[in-house]
């Protein structure tokens, strides 16, 4: 089964050759796009989408769901910007335990109340949406210290700074996931929740710091957003949702839990942001953009199944006939 | 449901006295539904009135129309969350068909929602692409071809149209969606209860590896349950036009979820195989009712949010506590 053949090759990187191809397209196409500038502009663009991608992973595989993430970067965005008046990092301290706190209710409640994680993050998703509007009282609120936008805007090796926070959690997650113990239960839980908690797992504890780290990722990703304008909106995180999710799992990590990682979640989260970068480079139309998003998705989604699809027949084939 | 109450049929277990824990774990969110309405009715006096009562089921019957095409999928084991924007997409074709032939207009709405749901269901069944991924490719391709018919303004009913009648007349006292979305439910129900696609839906859902061995076509079923579901969606977007009398290309943003939430408050599976048309229909009274009373007692909308987010984790949370299981 382990034998190295070009259309193995192909599988295995398919969705790295997917990102290649997009980047050719666009450098011949673009003279702006091959640009530094603009590979930085990429970079800062994807960091916020990214790192909650990387808390979604987590949970991902883990084979439960989180889509309160939107209303999280909502809720925390306007906590960071809002508690400026008083002191800005007791601010981004707060929002940033606000996010965990959030993960942490729908933890407790997917793992001690049994009750479904869509359920839960979607309930937790409509209620953190009634808070920021009476927080907000449904305008964006503005912040009072220039210092705050320093987290967006700043650079350190001429490297966006949130791509900084972004890269180094990614890092540490790769880390986390492959060399220690916990990383490798997670895929066993994702892998079988039954079996994991058999052979000694802690099933429940795993399961609430992956809810944790999500919320707390999402918290991340809100203050970095707000600090891009230094403005907290009831609206931020509201389209984030579908392409967060499509990230994730274009880079391959499973939606039933158990196959993926946070790589192929990077390479996921860099293909549709160079593709929104370079449909705006080209200035096609934003609905033209959406038509081709859509349609780059659904063919992924096809080769993906096809090659798969293949894959796991030539397998059978081989058990059952030779 | 149907797969497993046909092997308890069978069991000893029926003839055990019937005992209220049982009851409450089978009927569990039926109910709580008659708990809320009962609280709801002592708060606030208007509720349990003609008017009000005429007035929620007007409101519930597009999501329960949509709930229908959602049990379909998801107990066929998908997910379609392509269903915002056929809405979307029928309401603004029978719209701006309104000035050449409403019928032709209607029929080619639900004709779209068809296409969009055989070719969810071709991608999905032939070649086993995710679900979830696929459908959110074709809500992007529909909501860009609508941008692109609309060019991103909305179309309006004339005053005094016969399409208005969809949306807001009346047959009897009762209001002509109501009429629509009671037969649509009843006939959802006796496809997937008592038809042997219905059974082959379930098994698809349930497993699909042992559905194809026993000889069900798993594409064909999985193609059937898309093309309800989009169906069901363009049905529910021309009444949604026909209520606001208008189209816009952005009518049906977030039914999906609310769909999906409303069909899983209703003890439907999100991993296929499980669930009941009615019940799930039940979901989506026990949201209408929420939405409603909270407007009655005059709640405002950032607390009706927060409201609405517990009762839906407490509903299935309360569900799984006398079940004792997780669904």
């Amino acid at each position: 089964m382990n034998e190295v053949t070009s259309g193995n090759l192909l599988f295995k990187y398919r969705v790295l050759i997917i990102l290649l191809l997009i980047i050719i397209f666009f450098s011949v196409f673009s003279d702006n796009f091959r640009t530094i500038e603009n590979l930085l502009n990429i970079l800062l663009q994807i960091s916020i989408n990214g790192i909650i991608a990387l808390g979604l992973t987590l949970v991902l595989l883990t084979g439960e769901i989180d889509i309160s993430f939107g209303a999280v970067v909502a809720l925390c965005g306007a906590i960071s910007v809002g508690f400026q008046i008083h002191n800005t990092f007791l601010g981004i301290l707060i929002s940033l335990l606000v996010g965990m706190f959030i993960g942490f209710i729908n933890g407790f409640l997917v793992t001690k109340c049994k009750i479904n994680s869509f359920i839960v993050t979607f309930g937790m998703m409509t209620i953190i949406r009634g808070v920021v509007l009476m927080y907000t009282g449904g305008r964006p609120i503005s912040g009072v210290d220039a210092r705050y936008t320093y987290i967006a805007e700043s650079t350190f090796l001429k490297i966006p700074t949130p791509f900084w926070i972004f890269f180094i959690l990614l890092i540490v997650a790769y880390f986390f996931l492959s060399q220690t113990n916990f990383g490798r239960s997670m895929y066993a839980i994702g892998g079988n929740s039954e079996v994991a908690k058999l052979s000694g797992i802690n099933v429940i504890g795993i399961k609430l710091l992956v809810f944790i780290i999500s919320g707390f990722m999402a918290a991340l990703s809100g203050i970095i957003l707000s600090s891009r304008l230094n403005t907290g909106s009831p609206a931020f995180g509201e389209s984030m949702l579908l392409p967060v999710i499509a990230a994730v799992v274009l880079g391959g990590t499973s939606l039933a839990g158990g196959v993926g990682g946070v790589f192929q979640t990077f390479i996921g989260v860099l293909i549709l942001g160079i593709l929104a970068n370079g449909f705006n480079l080209l200035n096609v139309y934003s609905y033209l953009q959406t038509l081709f998003m859509g349609i780059i998705l659904v063919i992924v989604v096809i080769t993906d199944a096809l090659s798969s699809d293949a894959r796991a027949r030539r397998s059978i084939e081989k058990r059952v006939f030779k | 449901m149907q797969v497993k109450n046909s092997f308890t049929k069978n069991s000893p277990s029926k003839f055990r006295k019937l005992n209220i824990n049982r009851v409450i774990r089978q009927q569990g969110i039926l109910i709580f539904l008659i708990v809320l309405v009962i609280i709801i009715s002592f708060i606030s006096s208007d509720f349990i009135t003609k008017d009000n009562i005429i007035n929620l089921l007007k409101q519930i019957s597009i999501l329960s129309i949509v709930i229908c095409g959602m049990t379909f999928c998801l107990v066929g084991g998908n997910f379609d969350l392509s269903v915002g924007s056929i809405i979307s997409l029928s309401g603004f074709i029978a719209v701006s068909l309104l000035s050449k032939n409403m019928l032709l207009g209607i029929v080619a709405a639900i004709i779209a929602g068809a296409i969009v749901g055989l070719v969810n269901g071709l991608i999905i069944g032939k070649l086993k692409a995710n679900a979830i991924l696929v459908t959110i490719g074709t809500m992007s391709i529909v909501q860009a071809i609508l941008l692109l018919l609309s060019k991103g303004s909305y179309v309006q009913v004339p005053y005094e149209h016969p399409y208005r009648i969809i949306g807001t007349g009346f047959v009897y006292g009762i209001p002509v969606p109501v009429i629509i979305c009671a037969i649509i439910i009843i006939i959802s129900y006796v496809l997937l209860h008592h038809t042997t696609t219905g059974r082959r839906i379930f098994a698809v859902g349930t497993n699909r590896v042992v559905s194809k061995f026993s000889g069900i076509n798993n594409t064909w079923i999985t193609v059937f349950t898309f093309i309800i579901s989009g169906v069901l969606a363009a049905i529910a977007g021309i009444i949604l036009a026909s209520r606001v009398t208008s189209a816009t290309p952005k009518a049906g943003v977030g039914y999906e979820f609310d769909a999906i939430a409303a069909a899983v408050l209703g003890g439907v599976s999100l991993f296929g195989g499980s669930g009941n048309v009615l019940k799930a229909v039940t979901g989506a009274l026990i949201i209408g009712i929420i939405a409603n009373s909270m407007l009655l007692i005059g709640i405002p909308f950032q607390i009706n949010l927060i409201i609405k987010g517990l009762i839906i984790i407490g509903v299935v949370g309360l569900d799984n506590y006398f079940r004792g299981r997780q669904i």
